[in-house]
């Protein structure tokens, strides 16, 4: 029994005490899984955010001949384009400003966006943003057909000036394979010709709406669709302001695959819209989403 | 009665023979710093994560000895490389979610006093490396510089992304970062009183 006793009393400072005192600390919470992977869809925007001090450079392109022209005309890219570029600065991890233009009607715009909330687990992930944008038209073109119906307006003309405000809606779902998108948009004087027909400033909602299915971490297919809800879907750039017939807009189809690898993320499709910055999009495409309308398009995204 | 107290006269005896010694890393210590450098092509780019923990503890008189064990945690999703983008792709090649953090942990399987420098130690940290899930056994090599009642260990070695079944990321769509990585570990300790009286 005391030999007992006495091993015990020699064992127990070796055993009880040999430890560090040094303790762990829990490691970061992890952050939620971002739904898209770009910024951008290849039209609307995504919940998904630049980094803190991150710049972002995107440019797309609409080509004017549709694919229906075959091989004659390379399917379509024998003709102009239209053309956006656009950076983008990450303010802090949930605001982001982009700066774009396009080479229709010389819009630029400014966007802010900011990310409310995003939440994910295993099953499934989601995230809501919202942004708000406005728009300048500067195109020179645009002076010179208000002359010739003896309108009056210079480049600061707040006809000239458009605004817009989205809500972003992304969810991430089926095993994290597919992505969806809800954005309801709203646009403020749709038509910059509105003193021209003496007519109330005209508004827009349109809903956005994107699916993409990941394939695997670099492809997926998407498609993208934009039915204008209400408001104006008129005409929006006519050659003679005098005589715009009963042209329209039509909501807009786009399809085609992405590609994200090493900080890009491109998009090929087809579209029946062929207008860029959003103020133009979100009245609707110039063609209906008859095959024969559909036209080639692209977008790249980088990270800086 | 006699014999109870004789055994706790031993016991008050006792607890006072063992001595150890402990360096806990000092989190607040600007200069501490675990950096990879990865390769692409002709391209490099480095990420740096200033958020390392750990111990080093021995027993015995030290300040360091052979057999003194460690542990060193580093959280795998605070490394900046400079972009935030990367860093996020970063963590999703590494799974952070699932395996936040990695470490090395094992015993000073050799030690010899540098002679080119004063309080300086050549060591090889022998142990278990464990990074996205595998454990792997490895040797590092590290200097040890022993100040009044702090230390700074300084330590490089590769590691090679297969080893730890991390899939190489690609720069453009055919071209991947280089297998090989480079680790460059610099980090303060301090002195803990390991007082077992």
């Amino acid at each position: 029994m005391l030999k007992s006793a006495f091993l015990l009393i020699f064992l127990t400072p070796l055993t009880a005490l040999a430890q560090p005192t040094w303790q762990s600390s829990p490691p970061p919470a992890p952050e939620p899984v971002e739904v898209f992977r770009s910024t951008i869809m290849a039209n609307l925007p995504t919940a998904t955010m630049l980094y803190k001090g991150d710049w972002h450079y995107e440019i797309s392109h609409r080509f004017d001949g549709s694919l229906s022209g075959g091989y004659d005309s390379l399917f379509g890219l024998d003709y102009r384009a239209n053309i956006r570029m656009a950076f983008g600065y990450g303010i802090s991890d949930r605001f982001m400003i982009t700066l774009g233009r396009s080479n229709e009607m010389d819009n630029h715009d400014l966007q802010i966006k900011h990310r409310i909330w995003n939440a994910s687990n295993t099953w499934f992930s989601n995230a809501l943003a919202v942004q708000f944008g406005l728009a300048w038209n500067t195109d020179s073109d645009i002076a010179q057909k208000l002359n010739q119906v003896g309108v009056s307006r210079n480049r600061m003309d707040s006809d000239n000036f458009q605004y817009y405000a989205q809500l972003i809606y992304n969810a991430r779902l089926l095993d994290n394979r597919l992505a969806i998108g809800l954005v309801p948009s709203y646009l403020y004087n749709s038509l910059i010709y509105s003193d021209v027909y003496n007519v109330s400033k005209r508004q827009t909602f349109t809903m956005g709406t994107y699916y993409q299915l990941y394939l695997n971490d670099m492809w997926g297919i998407w498609l993208e669709y934009s039915p204008t809800l209400s408001g104006y879907q008129g005409f929006l750039n006519p050659s003679n302001l005098r005589n715009v017939g009963n042209q329209r807009s039509h909501d807009s189809l786009s399809s085609g695959v992405s590609i994200e690898t090493g900080g890009h993320v491109f998009y090929f499709f087809a579209t029946n819209n062929t207008r860029l910055n959003s103020t133009q999009y979100l009245v609707g495409s110039p063609y209906t989403a008859d095959p024969s309308n559909w036209r080639l398009g692209f977008a790249i995204t980088r990270y800086l | 009665m006699t014999k109870a107290l004789h055994i706790m006269v031993l016991f008050v005896i006792n607890t006072g023979i063992v001595h150890a010694g402990e360096w806990n890393v000092d989190k607040k210590h600007p200069s501490n710093k675990v950096q990879f450098i990865s390769e692409v092509v002709s391209l490099k780019f480095d990420g740096t994560s200033r958020n390392i923990d750990g111990y080093v503890y021995w027993e015995g008189e030290g300040p360091i000895s052979k057999g003194s064990q460690f542990l060193f945690v580093v959280d795998m999703s605070t490394f900046d490389t400079g972009i935030g983008k990367r860093d996020h792709d970063m963590r999703i090649v590494l799974n952070t979610r699932e395996w936040p953090q990695a470490n090395f942990k094992g015993t000073i399987a050799d030690i010899m006093p540098d002679t080119s420098a004063a309080n300086t130690y050549n060591a090889m940290a022998q142990g278990v490396f464990s990074l996205h899930g595998i454990e792997k056994s490895v040797g590092i090599p590290a200097t040890i510089t022993v100040g009044d009642s702090t230390a700074y260990i300084d330590a490089d070695f590769t590691i090679k992304l297969q080893d730890y079944k991390i899939e190489a990321p690609s720069l453009a769509a055919f071209i991947k970062v280089s297998q090989e990585v480079l680790i460059s570990v610099q980090v303060h300790m301090k002195h803990i009183l390991q007082e077992k009286k």
